[in-house]
């Protein structure tokens, strides 16, 4: 009984940082549809500078993960190249690429978590789908403000864990820090130009820039957002393989 | 034709969301020395891909067109322009009508792919997976649920692009001229005219994608050689042939699991043409792909094997690949520049001493510009077919090519 006392603040610590967790992500729910073109800066530890460009359209499955198409743009050698991302709560993402100059569809794994996307600072675990089950999660403070919360991956991921701070009035990450397996602060991302959009009367906060800082390699990227719409009605067919070497 | 040519530059500058590229690539080409005084060494060719395409405000109607050309300095036979694709479409997301040049692709593997029948192909690109021509099709899919049905036919034959009479790459000993399509009745003319068609049905199952196909169609991939002994000429004889067959991808623990398999029919007619040579058979490939994280990259491993079963071990062995292996690396690095290393090694696991070997690097030299080099290396017994890797015995080669992306 003596045990159970001492741990019953740490357990409510453990369900605070799960409870807040999936208010963000009850408040992020009901977008329904969403589209926007996306365009990446890269910088090396120099200084130089490279541009990448893409489309990338999400439908919202309730109660299970979204799915998603990227279409490639920029560089032109890999443009008009897709790539069709189902996720789930629990099991593994389904992946499928279009290959234009082949006009093939392939399936591929969804292990290539920790690679980066298209060179940048970002990996693909960075940019999937980000489903409350994948995670544990533990309330680390608060302020007026902002929520501090760590979460760790249940399964395999490029991170020891992520500590977010979390904007109480915009429901929604501001800054994220991730730790490799050695448990060293690897990179930062923060999100600024936050701009709320109404859907079926809710209001959702987007991050209209994320700045992703690699602490150890020194090098950046950032992701910035034009063009986005949410609570758009896509045909389901456009998130189907079947169609991925039909649409331009 | 020139109706049709006008429809597609209406088309491109009435639609609203167009957009227009423009690919250029300066290739060199240096092949071992063959002493045939006839052949070239070297290659030095501009290739151009120009494409277009446009589509209406609702997304409904399309329009895309892309040609293909390339022009060689030191070797004027080998000059080509033709469209991979020129069509005219409508798509409301669950029906899809296209008219116009068209090729297909529903292949499961990335080397041997029995499946992938539809399409002449451009000889003089690689000897696996030639570049495909665009044909004049009508094809309809219709979307359903997580499958779809696709159909498509095709009204006239296109012959395959063969390397010219200098090229080191050429396929046959001797120079290929012109074609005659077998009709029936032991009729042989050079008319295109010849109904092609066929039906794909795509479904999904849990982690596996799933392919039936039926395909009627005259067969580019083999042909019945006709040789002038005066002319030291060989015009192929292509003839009809059916194709049913399956093809799945299937996400296996770690790894994706890929199989095609096809049995391929001749009428009586053809058997009978062929002297018996001919006889209904099958072909299957299996292949793994497994990808391991390295660094920001990837390196994906790749092992696929081909079988021929026939009862007629002549046509078995005019496949140009049975009874072969392949095993490949791809190293994607996922950089700025997008470096990607490529390694294959195809075997022969015949009583014949053959296999091809691959080396290939690209990458990136900035955001519009691309550089590729590599080597295809060969080395084969010949059979008593002579038709498979000795074809290319004499035809060992690397190459440099220069791309610049307008």
């Amino acid at each position: 009984m003596k045990l159970l006392i001492l741990l019953l603040p740490i357990l409510a610590f453990s369900n605070k940082g799960l409870d807040i967790s999936r208010k963000v992500e009850q408040q992020n729910n009901g977008f329904i549809g969403e589209e926007s073109t996306i365009t990446m800066l890269l910088i090396n530890a120099q200084g130089d500078k490279i541009t990448r460009k893409l489309v990338s359209k999400a439908l919202e499955i309730p109660k299970d993960g979204d799915k998603s198409l990227i279409t490639f743009k920029v560089p032109k050698d890999v443009a008009g190249t897709k790539m069709l991302t189902w996720s789930y709560k629990k099991n593994d993402d389904d992946q499928w690429l279009f290959l234009p100059s082949l006009k093939k569809v392939k399936r591929i794994h969804s292990n290539n978590k920790t690679s980066s996307f298209m060179g940048s600072e970002f990996s693909y675990e960075d940019l999937g789908s980000q489903e409350l089950e994948k995670y544990t999660y533990k309330f680390i403070s608060e302020d007026d403000k902002n929520w501090v919360i760590e979460r760790k991956p249940v399964n395999k991921s490029g991170y020891s864990k992520q500590v977010s701070t979390i904007s109480k009035k915009l429901m929604t990450a501001t800054k994220v820090d991730y730790f490799n397996k050695r448990n060293e602060l690897m990179k930062r991302a923060v999100s600024k130009n936050f701009k709320a959009y109404k859907v079926n009367n809710k209001k959702i906060f987007r991050a209209g820039t994320i700045h992703m800082k690699n602490l150890l390699t020194k090098k950046e990227s950032i992701l910035t957002w034009s063009n986005r719409k949410l609570g758009v009605k896509h045909n389901s067919n456009l998130f189907k393989k079947e169609g991925l070497n039909e649409n331009f | 034709m020139r109706i049709f040519s006008l429809v597609f530059f209406l088309s491109l500058n009435i639609l609203p969301f167009s957009q227009f590229d423009v690919e250029t690539t300066l290739s060199q080409r240096a092949y071992q020395e063959d002493q045939n005084p006839i052949t070239n060494t070297y290659n030095t060719s501009l290739g151009l891909k120009l494409s277009g395409k446009a589509k209406s405000e609702e997304d409904n109607y399309r329009v895309k067109v892309v040609i293909d050309s390339l022009y060689d300095f030191m070797d004027e036979d080998r000059f080509y322009v033709y469209p991979e694709e020129a069509w005219i479409g409508y798509d409301d997301g669950s029906h899809i009508l296209k008219v116009g040049f068209q090729h297909f692709n529903w292949s499961s593997t990335e080397a041997f792919r029995p499946s992938d029948v539809v399409n002449s192909r451009n000889l003089d690109t690689q000897i696996k997976n030639a570049s495909k021509i665009g044909e004049p099709m009508i094809s309809y899919k219709k979307i359903i649920g997580q499958a779809s049905l696709t159909t498509f036919v095709s009204p006239f034959f296109m012959k395959p692009l063969y390397p010219g009479l200098k090229s080191s790459y050429a396929t046959p000993s001797l120079p290929v001229d012109s074609y005659l399509i077998f009709q029936g009745d032991s009729r042989t003319d050079k008319d295109p005219s010849s109904f092609q068609g066929g039906v794909i049905f795509n479904f999904s199952i849990s982690k596996s994608d799933i392919a039936l196909h039926y395909i009627n169609h005259i067969d580019r991939d083999s042909f019945i050689p006709l040789i002038d002994p005066v002319k030291r000429i060989i015009t192929p004889i292509y003839y009809r042939k059916q194709q049913v067959g399956l093809t799945s991808q299937n996400v296996i623990g770690g790894m994706i699991l890929k199989t095609e398999f096809v049995s391929r029919f001749f009428t009586q007619d053809v058997i009978n043409f062929s002297q018996n040579n001919l006889k209904n058979y099958h072909v299957g490939t299996i292949g793994i792909e497994k990808n391991f994280p390295i660094g920001d990259g990837e390196l994906i491993f790749l092992t696929e094997y081909i079988k021929a079963f026939s009862q007629n071990s002549f046509q078995a062995n005019s496949e140009v690949f049975d009874n072969d292996l392949l095993v490949g690396f791809r190293h994607s690095f996922n950089n700025v520049n997008g470096s990607e290393l490529n390694l294959s090694l195809i075997s022969d696991m015949k009583e014949y001493n053959q296999f091809i070997f691959n080396f290939s690097y690209s990458q990136r030299l900035k955001n519009n510009w691309k550089v590729e080099f590599g080597v295809n290396y060969v080395d084969s017994e010949v059979t008593p077919t002579y038709t498979g890797a000795e074809i290319l015995d004499s035809a060992d080669f690397a190459y440099l090519n220069i791309k610049k992306f307008l």
